[in-house]
């Protein structure tokens, strides 16, 4: 096209020619030429005229509409032009003036918390819902001093999770304080201990889970009770199992599955402490009076289970189970007395029996809740028994909730690198969502790095007002506080039985 | 709540003040008039009659001098303009603002607002942006909506560097074939209802009558009543006159204004990256319209948020505004509108405007607006402000008085100011307005008290805009780039 005097004009020609055209031929190129010329004029044309219309809208925008407001009265229009008078700076110090300050949240998807205290907007939190996206797993972990509301925030977690139709166990409740809760929400609440009529087998089977092959349950099954039982033990030893120890302990609970289907601890005590002289003599052991020295000290440990004061809880079949149709089920250990060292072994055990009736693929979302998480922790063979279960519990469909006092309480186990902290540590990485209450700051030591919290937010830890709480969802950071209803208040202080009201 | 910060590793920041240099002798031109003016009179007045005349011209002298006497920061001289201005407007009727029912004679386009930006129109470009055309100024300005996470609970070396890299986006606009020519970020906060966990527990809850879902529901119905939704905005201003020549490549008038415009979202949304701050969109015209009633009536928001009615821009814009010496009212809705006189003048560390930003439960609008300089010219300005600087350190020097040491620190912020620019940053003039909103005319006052003690909190001065509260409000609440001299 060419420009001639601000004005383009087309112009149009045949790169190529045949020698031999007919003059039809050749009136149909010219036209095709001129065709071509047509429509670039005409698009210009139309172009053009677009924007001359639009060129002369806006003449007349500005006519009818002067700059300083339409005519006529009531119309705010002024006299002269407004404008503030302008500061002056460089951009080096204008980006401290950094107005992107509130957080934006995580949306609406899930239970309502309460609301963040920097940004005043409402909080939502659901494990399930943010799993995949923020979250790389829905475990979570909860630390909070005495009084400070950690309680109440569980309790809040769960029973609202309850009306979105989902269920929550708690398999060890050292204190009891779930009770009320589990009753008032409509489940059952198990009482065991010294005197009461409750019995529980740990070494159920549990539920077996549709599609398993009998020879992979039975394998399944196998490796689940050895792993308590080795844990059982090594805890009351004080000491990790031998190998020989260990192939005993494996050759006995065999053993007792054989004689009894449904095994119980006393047949692998049994077992252990007079195996079967007419048995074959296993792999590895000389004679079964070797098998019966070796098996010796793994049976007098697991004596102490069904013996002294923890007789009658674990001994004989189940005399209930875990109803999976109920809201919520609760194992309340406070007969046992808060300062018995043997809480921790029946607190696995509770826990082992609960699991097992809970591994359904088709079960729902399930909050399992680990209250008094320290007990176990500071056993590592527990430890590595739970940890294990955890692993397994994401294709289940289950949140676990592990509440703790106080952040130190992982800096007690055992000495730093050693296997018991990183199992510890290990149970941390594992919870994706953490939630601080106060913490007195001389618990800040190096398992708030362990948690990844920078500088500013454990300096905030000191301070939370009560029933604040710095939140930790994946990667992002929250202070949030917790709000409740009339109804929860009245149920969740009803309920305390410390002296200092553990809120 | 309180937020510990270390005191020694942050870097910190001051600002300048205002200049109050003036023509001769420290006083402005106008003040020069007027003492001018009194001088005269008693000259006149001793040379005609004496003593006498003396006395006789004093209401002229008197009421020169007196007018020079400052009042709430500024001198009665100054006021005058403003008073006069708003008292000619309230004679005339013009402090009050009907919106006419008669939609046939409105040219296309047109969104309906009020006072000044009565000719703003839309254009709507290829992608849907909506953009906003001013006739009269010239420019063309889009409306971008971001996100971001918290910013006070990280580490203080992650808050410099996003401070940083919020400067850079800055002065990226500072370089250049500057086009753009207003840049202004609002945060602001509007009322929300609980809509928003009352619709999700009704897609999603268990509705049994159990204790868990009575209790559930009891929460939802005594959840705050006042909460906020924050909102984040920045929109970027293109003068269409200075961007012509490369407009007229993309296309004619505002299609090729509009390519032109793109090119400079496209790069802003690159540039956002480092400052952390996620993008969620360029403004529609549904959203524009949203915005444009929520920023003249709060109140309306969490109803328009509910449904989606309410998005048609011919109707986005308030249907009656009275305004007042030092609020102003529209529709459903209060509102104060604030000026930052002072920003803050000692050291302080990035972010410090939470206070005001982080205000619990006030609906209020924060809104920086900025207009960069070209480099070379602000370098030219500095140089005449420290010649004007020097000479009059000497002549007090000459005349023996006491070194001033403002004089001496705003000498040494125009060397900082120098210092930044040879270093590569840029300059921009800038205004903070601060928009105050509430229902009724009481939760005003207290809001307003409030605002003004968190601003003190983050070492800002903030004045009401007394006798310009409607204009200033569409400057403050519009993400329109309006209001800067």
């Amino acid at each position: 096209m060419s420009r001639r005097g601000g004005q383009r004009k087309a112009h149009s020609a045949s790169l190529w020619v045949p020698s031999g055209e007919s003059r039809r031929e050749r009136r149909a190129r010219i036209k095709a030429e001129q065709a071509v010329v047509e429509e670039l004029t005409e698009a210009d044309r139309a172009a053009a005229a677009a924007e001359d219309a639009e060129r002369k809208a806006a003449a007349d925008l500005r006519r009818q509409i002067g700059a300083l407001g339409r005519p006529g009265p009531q119309q705010l229009r002024g006299l002269r032009r407004f404008g503030v008078r302008p500061h002056q700076a460089s951009t080096s110090v204008l980006g401290a003036a950094y107005p992107f300050l509130a957080e934006r949240g995580l949306g609406a998807t899930g239970t309502l918390i309460g609301h963040d205290t920097f940004s005043q907007e409402s909080f939502y939190f659901d494990p399930w819902a943010l799993y995949g996206t923020v979250l790389t797993n829905p475990n979570a972990l909860l630390a909070g001093e005495i009084g400070s509301g950690k309680s109440s925030l569980a309790k809040s977690l769960v029973t609202r999770s309850l009306a979105f139709g989902r269920k929550a166990y708690v398999p060890g409740d050292p204190k009891g304080e779930w009770t009320a809760v589990t009753e008032t929400v409509g489940g059952l609440a198990l009482k065991v201990g010294p005197g009461r009529s409750t019995r529980l087998n740990p070494l159920d089977e549990g539920h077996r889970p549709a599609g398993v092959g009998d020879v992979e349950w039975a394998a399944e099954v196998r490796s689940r009770r050895l792993e308590l039982l080795r844990g059982l033990a090594e805890t009351i030893i004080g000491n990790r199992l031998g190998p020989m120890q260990l192939s005993a302990l494996n050759t006995a609970l065999d053993a007792a599955v054989r004689s009894a289907g449904q095994p119980q601890l006393g047949h692998v005590v049994q077992a252990l402490l007079t195996p079967d002289p007419n048995q074959p003599v296993p792999e590895g052991f000389g004679s079964i009076a070797e098998l019966m020295a070796d098996g010796r000290p793994v049976g007098h440990a697991l004596t102490q289970m069904i013996t002294g004061e923890l007789a009658g809880i674990f001994e004989g079949d189940s005399t209930t189970r875990v109803d999976t149709s109920l809201p919520m089920v609760s194992i309340d250990l406070s007969a046992l007395g808060e300062n018995s060292p043997s809480l921790p072994l029946v607190m696995a055990c509770t826990g082992a029996w609960m699991e097992s009736a809970v591994r359904d693929p088709a079960g729902g979302q399930r909050w399992m809740v680990y209250d008094e998480g320290w007990r176990i922790m500071r056993e590592p063979s527990l430890l590595r028994r739970m940890q294990s279960q955890w692993k397994l519990a994401r294709a289940w469909g289950l949140a676990n909730l592990i509440v703790v006092h106080r952040l130190s309480d992982f800096d007690a186990i055992g000495e730093a690198d050693s296997e018991a902290r990183s199992l510890a540590l290990g149970l941390i990485a594992d919870c994706s969502t953490r939630i601080i209450y106060t913490q007195k700051a001389d618990q800040l030591t190096s398992t708030a790095e362990a948690l990844g919290l920078s500088s500013t937010e454990r300096s905030t830890l000191p301070n939370l007002s009560p029933a604040t709480g710095l939140w930790r969802v994946g990667q992002r950071s929250f202070l949030v506080r917790h709000d409740w209803s009339p109804m929860e208040a009245a149920l969740f202080s009803t309920d305390s039985r410390m002296k200092d009201n553990d809120v | 709540m309180s937020v510990a910060t270390s005191e020694a590793t942050a870097p910190r920041v001051k600002f300048a003040r205002r200049s109050r240099r003036g023509v001769m002798l420290g006083m402005s031109g106008l003040q020069l008039t007027v003492v001018g003016v009194a001088v005269s009179a008693m000259i006149l007045g001793l040379w005609v009659a004496g003593v006498v005349g003396l006395i006789g011209a004093a209401p002229v002298w008197g009421t020169a001098l007196i007018s020079l006497i400052p009042v709430r920061g500024r001198s009665i001289i100054t006021w005058m303009p403003i008073v006069g201005h708003f008292a000619a407007r309230r004679a005339t009727g013009q402090t009050e603002y009907r919106r006419g029912t008669d939609t046939r004679l409105e040219p296309a386009g047109v969104l309906a607002l009020p006072g000044e930006a009565a000719s703003l129109r839309v254009h709507v470009d290829d992608r849907g942006t909506a953009m906003v055309h001013d006739p009269h100024a010239g420019t063309l300005t889009a409306i971008l909506r971001v996100r971001h996470h918290a910013f006070m609970l990280v580490d203080e070396d992650v808050q410099t560097r996003r401070a940083n890299a919020w400067s850079q986006v800055l002065a990226s606009f500072c370089t250049g074939a500057r086009h753009i020519s207003r840049v202004q970020v609002i945060e602001r906060t509007v009322p929300e209802s609980s809509e928003v966990g009352v619709s999700y527990w009704e897609r999603f809850g268990v509705r049994d009558g159990s204790w868990a879902s009575r209790s559930y529901e009891e929460l939802l119905r005594t959840a705050r009543p006042d909460q906020v939704r924050h909102e984040t905005l920045i929109s970027i201003g293109l003068d269409l006159r200075a961007a012509g020549p490369s407009s007229k490549r993309h296309g004619r008038g505002l299609t090729g204004a509009a390519a032109v415009l793109q090119g400079r979202m496209d790069a802003l949304v690159r540039r956002l990256g480092p400052a952390e701050v996620e993008v969620e969109g360029w403004l529609g015209p549904d959203d524009l319209a949203v915005l444009l009633r929520t920023a003249y009536d709060p109140s309306a928001a969490p109803r328009l948020s509910a449904s989606p009615v309410g998005r048609d821009l011919n109707w986005a814009g308030p249907l009656a505004i009275a305004e007042e010496w030092d609020r102003v009212r529209v529709d459903g809705s209060h509102h104060v509108v604030l000026e930052v006189t002072e920003w803050p003048r000692i050291a302080v560390t990035a972010g410090f405007v939470w206070p005001v930003v982080l205000s619990a439960g006030l609906a209020r609008t924060w809104s920086m607006t900025f207009a960069p300089v070209e480099t070379r010219k602000a370098i030219r300005q500095i140089h005449g402000e420290r010649i004007a600087l020097q000479s009059d350190r000497r002549r007090r020097a000459e005349h023996d008085m006491v070194d001033d040491i403002g004089l001496r620190v705003e000498q040494a912020d125009l060397e900082a100011r120098e210092a930044d620019l040879v270093a590569g940053h840029g300059t921009m003039r800038f205004a903070g307005l601060l928009v105050v909103s509430a229902a009724t005319a009481d939760a005003l006052d207290d809001a307003v008290a409030r605002l003004e003690e968190l601003a003190a909190q983050a070492s800002m001065e903030v004045r009401p805009l007394y006798g310009e509260q409607a204009a200033g409000l569409a400057a403050g609440a519009l993400p329109l780039g309006r209001g800067i001299k």
